[in-house]
């Protein structure tokens, strides 16, 4: 009998039962849709992820300062410790070998004046190399040259967020804007960047609306009123240190970390992160999500597949006589076997189908009512579909082995 | 046609062992109609499984057209009934989720007729049995006799030389029961061997020879010297040697 013959067969006899049929395939819906909808996030997530990570690049550390009062501050500065300064990046830059750029990071916030309006924004002071390191890119104008990074020009780089929001659609190259006291000019304007999701752990602010200076301007030329000590610990916020490529990235954060304890007498007053390690680490986590996601499909797979044994095994009971029928007129046992297979297989087939287009249902509702990203990988589908298949095949074959072992005389008189 | 030896099918349970066939010596010549009678656990139904390949004789010998069925493996019986017999049941034994069509091209189905001359050749046979206007029913539609009629059908589909019959007209009315011996007359005249068990003397009458049994012994085999005829419509007979003539 061909199979083309034996999938209609199978289709009637499931059909003859089909709240029956249905409440057998939910099994294998559920574990399906599950295995989708789960990989879905975690593959959404991981993709965000490498996302953030080709932002921040794979040859990356961040140093980062932080902030310290009270007595941990008394007792710093009573050890003669400085917080994060100007010297210690170039201290990291002469001291490591390993180090292709250290750039200094000075963040403020203040209102300033354009010529038509007052936004409040971050004034970003950065040192030469801020662009490499940061993978940054201008879209209008220039960044900062070298010669005003070591003057303190007056010069600036809107992020691309502010400069439409001052200048809307005025070019913003040659205008100038004021911050307290001073007037910058407009060099350039970055290239939206949007902001992070902070699926790193890393923390990104929105650099649309950041307002770029060199960081010498900000460190000479801004002005500032410090009200406590705290406030004048840190003379940075952040390094960016970016490096060569050959070298041990983790080696290089432990050496820096040592260099910069050394500098600020042992005052816990920095960070570092590096964000490869955050994605191996987050990554990780995600396997173990994974598996844990894998087991759980796996055991409702596993539910679903005696499900449709014992579907089976009541339709082959049910059936006893048709068998008996079908072996008097030529079935043989192999025509029998196939028959119960193919029943199975297509509950399975037509129950990993539905569980595949719930799974991507489910998915996409996750995404529209959580915002998170979800990714549903091809070959997370295919595995589902195969292995929901197998399902079938696999608890099918003992209903149809004892249905094609059932002796032909006594099937026939069976009542 | 038919020639057994010794034919033995003994059922064991346990300690003891039930002699339903023993030691059998049948010789049925082609074209043959035979009926088979004898009291309930006679042997006879087991008998004519064993005929059928349905059942594998635990000893002696057993051979139809010249093929050994006692040495067939189980792909070779099921090759064997498929193409070689067609069977008759006492309850139609038609499968009750498909109409009468899908029925009758079961047999086909597991010889591999492509679907198109499948569906003609079911139809044809239906319409040969009287049933030309009812092979899109389902059996529970039919009266029993349209029914057996089905069966008959199917059991005729793929051509087989030999028909085997258990208890044909036992869940049937005599006059019903009668048109179905009219058709197995039909078929005998036109060449086919019948092997039909029954416990109606006045339906073996309508045989050639009548082989009584009794524990699993022939007691005795009888000719009939002037067969009971039954009587059908002449269309019927002239449709059914048509449509086993459009077969051959």
């Amino acid at each position: 009998m061909q199979l083309a013959e034996q999938v209609q067969t199978g289709f009637t006899g499931l059909l003859d039962h089909p709240f029956r049929t249905f409440l057998t395939m939910l099994g294998i819906i559920f574990g399906v849709g599950a295995v989708i909808a789960m990989v879905s996030i975690g593959a959404g997530a991981e993709r965000e992820a490498l996302e953030e990570l080709k932002k921040f690049g794979d040859s990356s550390i961040r140093v980062s300062s932080v902030e310290i009062q009270g007595e941990r501050l008394a007792e710093a500065l009573k050890k003669q410790a400085r917080g994060l300064r100007m010297t210690d990046v170039a201290c990291l830059a002469s001291a490591c070998p390993f180090i292709d750029l250290a750039v200094a990071e000075k963040i403020d916030e203040y209102s300033f004046y354009s010529l038509n309006s007052e936004p409040l924004a971050k004034i970003i002071g950065v040192g030469p190399g801020f662009l490499q390191a940061s993978r940054f890119e201008t879209e209008r104008g220039r960044f900062f040259s070298d010669e005003e990074q070591q003057s303190a020009a007056l010069v600036t780089v809107l992020g691309a967020g502010v400069a439409s929001e001052v200048f809307g659609l005025v070019e913003p190259v040659g205008q100038v804007i004021q911050i307290e006291r001073i007037r910058l000019r407009v060099i350039g304007v970055m290239k939206p960047q949007g902001s992070g999701s902070g699926k790193l752990a890393i923390k990104r602010r929105d650099h649309d609306r950041d307002v770029y200076i060199p960081v010498k301007t900000s460190l000479q030329r801004l002005e500032r009123w410090p009200v406590e000590d705290k406030d004048l610990y840190h003379e940075i916020n952040s390094i960016w240190i970016e490096v060569k490529e050959g070298y041990d990235l983790l080696a290089a954060r432990d050496r820096v970390a040592t260099i910069l304890k050394r500098r600020h007498s042992d005052v816990d007053d920095f960070e570092i992160q590096v964000p490869l390690e955050i994605l191996q680490q987050s990554q990780k986590t995600q396997n173990l999500f994974n598996l844990v996601m894998a087991l759980i499909a796996g055991i409702s797979l596993l539910v679903g597949g005696i499900g449709i044994m014992n579907i089976m095994l009541a339709s082959v009971n049910e059936r006893t006589r048709e068998i008996g029928v079908r072996r008097a007129l030529g079935a043989s046992k192999r025509d029998i076997v196939v028959q119960f297979l193919v029943e199975a297989s297509l509950i399975s087939i037509l129950g990993g189908l539905i569980g595949i287009f719930a799974g991507i249902g489910i998915s996409w509702l996750i995404a529209l009512y959580t915002g998170w990203t979800t990714a549903i990988p091809i070959s997370s589908v295919l595995i589902a579909f195969l292995v929901s298949i197998s399902v079938g095949i696999i608890f099918g074959s003992f209903p149809a082995a004892k249905a094609s072992a059932l002796d032909p005389v006594k099937a026939l008189r069976y009542e | 046609m038919i020639k057994t030896a010794q034919l033995q099918r003994y059922f064991r349970s346990g300690e003891s062992c039930v002699k339903a066939v023993d030691g059998l010596d049948i010789d049925i010549a082609a074209g043959e109609f035979i009926a088979v009678m004898g009291p309930s656990g006679s042997g006879k139904s087991t008998l004519l499984y064993v005929l059928g390949a349905m059942d594998r004789p635990t000893g002696g010998q057993i051979s139809i057209n010249g093929k050994r069925l006692d040495l067939m493996d189980d792909q070779e019986c099921s090759d064997f009934r498929n193409r070689e017999l067609g069977f008759v049941f006492q309850s139609f034994h038609l499968l009750p989720r498909m109409t009468l069509v899908r029925n009758v091209e079961l047999p086909m189905l597991y010889a591999q007729v492509e679907a198109a001359k499948r569906h003609a050749r079911a139809v044809m046979m239906l319409q040969a049995v009287g049933l030309g206007d009812r092979f899109d029913h389902f059996p529970a539609e039919l009266s029993g006799g349209q029914c057996q009629r089905a069966a008959i059908a199917r059991a005729l589909v793929n051509s087989p030389a030999l028909l085997l019959a258990d208890e044909p007209t036992g869940n049937l009315d005599s006059k019903t029961g009668l048109e179905i011996i009219g058709i197995f007359q039909a078929l005998n005249r036109q060449g086919m061997t019948i092997v039909m068990v029954t416990h109606d003397e006045n339906m073996a009458r309508h045989a050639g020879r009548i082989i009584r049994m009794r524990d699993g012994l022939i007691e005795r085999i009888e000719t009939v010297s002037k067969p009971l005829q039954a009587v059908l419509p002449a269309e019927v007979e002239t449709s059914l040697r048509e449509v086993r003539h459009a077969a051959c």
